[in-house]
């Protein structure tokens, strides 16, 4: 006898609203259908304004990669007006980003660890998270929607004895992460119940184009800082981390270890603020008829901005394609097929944000 | 086994990982961005801090001389600092706390160089020296015309 269940809207594994429609024989999925644009906002249609206004904007498509997203709007606005970022701006940056990718894969395994009940481990993650968030209000002034990105740079500055605060919370960081690393990568049950559980075979991954740690850990090696650098990620060497296995496993895999990726490119980072200049700002041009797009590797995938503008103050055009929507695809084909207590498990794996699927 | 021991142990002597809220308030770092603050002796009422705005939350109210605040729809982004261009809003430091008031906060310009201002003293000025004028001269009809006309360029400026 086949029942169709109703997975979501509200489903205490995503915070945010998205609606799965299984069809089920017993425990077994038979059929998924995916609905999402609960919490549609026509953000796109707000950003024709004023573009100073648009890199606030930006940053509330998404509550957990805010920082990415007004990086990826402020290099395709000047990208449109040809305008060149002083230095010291391209590495504070660089430093914010990573950080925010830290805290986004510390909340994300943090997630992964509670759906499959272990919420000990949960609260650890979160405690971790909170150093970042401390260093976040330490440094912008802000916990989560840091606004520190503005068309032409930045707007705080990173001083010698910020720097070396940023140096001591590195060391802080990693030696915590090492202890979250091996009570994960050790632990015999959550090895257990994540490993063969919703496999995406490396074909399925480039059928689908799937984005971020799904692809890494289906061992496509496509990450946006090593394929197509941005900001500073010229002169870092970035080496995409891979994963073989393309289980939910692989993936959770993934973002642990690119905690470690992270902590060490804060470190290169630091000492190149030294001698990048006083300079943290650069006047703004008047915007001409022309488009531009950036990628940027968000914690989640590759962000895609497009924008053109026309010759005025507001924007013509923005277009975001952001990294779950590039995901969503993936959720129906892992799903079909697998048992019902592993949907929350698979899905929670990809770290959706329906925030950004819907804007 | 040892381990687990060892954790039990060190979790029994160290101290709770929480803060002890009500009793220890909260610390916040400096330089965290909190609501803002406008000078009325600096202020010019230019309008650029209500044009930058992002979430329309000041209002210059040219008329009255007066800018209002609207403290809970502010993001606290502080673009209005940064494009002020007499400095006359300062950024806070603490937080504001939860309430049930909208704190909507209204401040008084009395910067003598605004030029709104500027323009009525000189239409004071005018109208002070036609009214001591009839006393002296004393053509009356031409006087209340010439006030008129000043009201309306106000309003329209």
């Amino acid at each position: 006898m086949k029942t169709t269940i109703q997975f979501g809207p509200q489903h205490p594994v995503w915070v945010e609203p998205l609606r799965l429609k299984l069809t089920m024989d017993g425990e077994i999925v038979k059929d998924c259908e995916l609905e999402a644009g609960f919490c549609h906002r026509g953000l796109e249609k707000k950003f024709e304004w004023d573009y100073n206004k648009g890199a606030y904007l930006s940053e509330r498509i998404c509550g957990i990669c805010t920082q990415h997203h007004s990086t990826c709007y402020c290099t395709a606005v000047e990208g449109t007006m040809g305008l060149e970022i002083p230095r010291r701006a391209a590495v504070i940056r660089t430093i914010m980003l990573e950080l925010e990718r830290l805290h986004s894969h510390l909340l994300a395994i943090g997630l992964t660890l509670e759906s499959i009940g272990f919420e000990n481990l949960f609260m650890l993650c979160f405690r971790n998270r909170e150093i970042v968030l401390d260093m976040f209000e330490r440094t912008t002034g802000n916990r989560v929607l840091h606004g520190i990105n503005i068309v032409g740079g930045v707007i705080r500055n990173i001083g010698p004895e910020m720097a070396k605060e940023l140096e001591d919370f590195c060391d802080i960081m990693e030696k915590r992460c090492l202890d979250l690393k091996d009570m994960i990568l050790k632990s015999y049950t959550i090895r257990e119940r994540m490993q063969g559980v919703g496999v995406m075979s490396e074909q399925l991954a480039r059928d689908l184009c799937v984005v971020g740690p799904v692809a890494r850990g289906s061992n496509v090696p496509y990450d946006i800082r090593a394929v197509a650098p941005y900001v500073l990620y010229n002169e870092i060497k970035v080496k995409p981390i891979v994963e073989t296995s393309g289980d939910c496993w692989a993936r959770s895999v993934v973002r642990v270890r690119e905690l470690f990726q992270s902590i060490d490119i804060i470190r290169q980072c630091i000492p190149l603020l030294a001698d990048a200049g006083e300079d943290i700002f650069a006047k703004s041009k008047t915007l001409p008829e022309k488009e531009y797009f950036t990628r940027v590797e968000a914690p989640r995938g590759e962000l895609f901005y497009y924008a053109k503008g026309k010759k005025s103050k507001e924007m013509d055009r923005i277009k975001v394609r952001t990294s779950t929507y590039g995901n969503g695809p993936g959720f129906v084909p892992l799903i079909k097929g697998s048992h019902l207590a592993d949907v929350g498990l698979i899905t929670i794996t990809f770290d959706p944000c329906i925030g950004c699927f819907d804007r | 086994m040892l381990k687990i021991l060892a954790n039990i142990g060190k979790n029994l002597i160290s101290k709770p990982y929480t803060s002890n809220y009500p009793f220890t308030p909260y610390q916040h770092f400096p330089g965290v961005r909190a609501d803002v603050t406008f000078d009325g002796t600096k202020c010019i009422l230019c309008g650029l801090c209500q044009r930058s705005c992002p979430a329309e939350c000041i209002l210059i109210h040219k008329e009255q001389e007066q800018i209002e605040y609207l403290n809970t729809q502010c993001i606290r982004c502080g673009y209005c600092v940064r494009v002020c261009p007499t400095n006359a809003i300062s950024q806070n430091e603490v937080y504001t706390k939860p309430s049930r008031q909208r704190l909507t906060v209204y401040t008084k310009v009395t910067n003598e160089n605004a030029p709104v201002i500027k323009k009525r003293m000189a239409a004071e000025a005018a109208k002070k020296a036609a009214a001591e004028k009839p006393a002296t001269a004393g053509t009356g009809p031409a006087k209340p015309a010439g006030e008129k006309k000043v009201d309306e360029k106000k309003t329209s400026a």
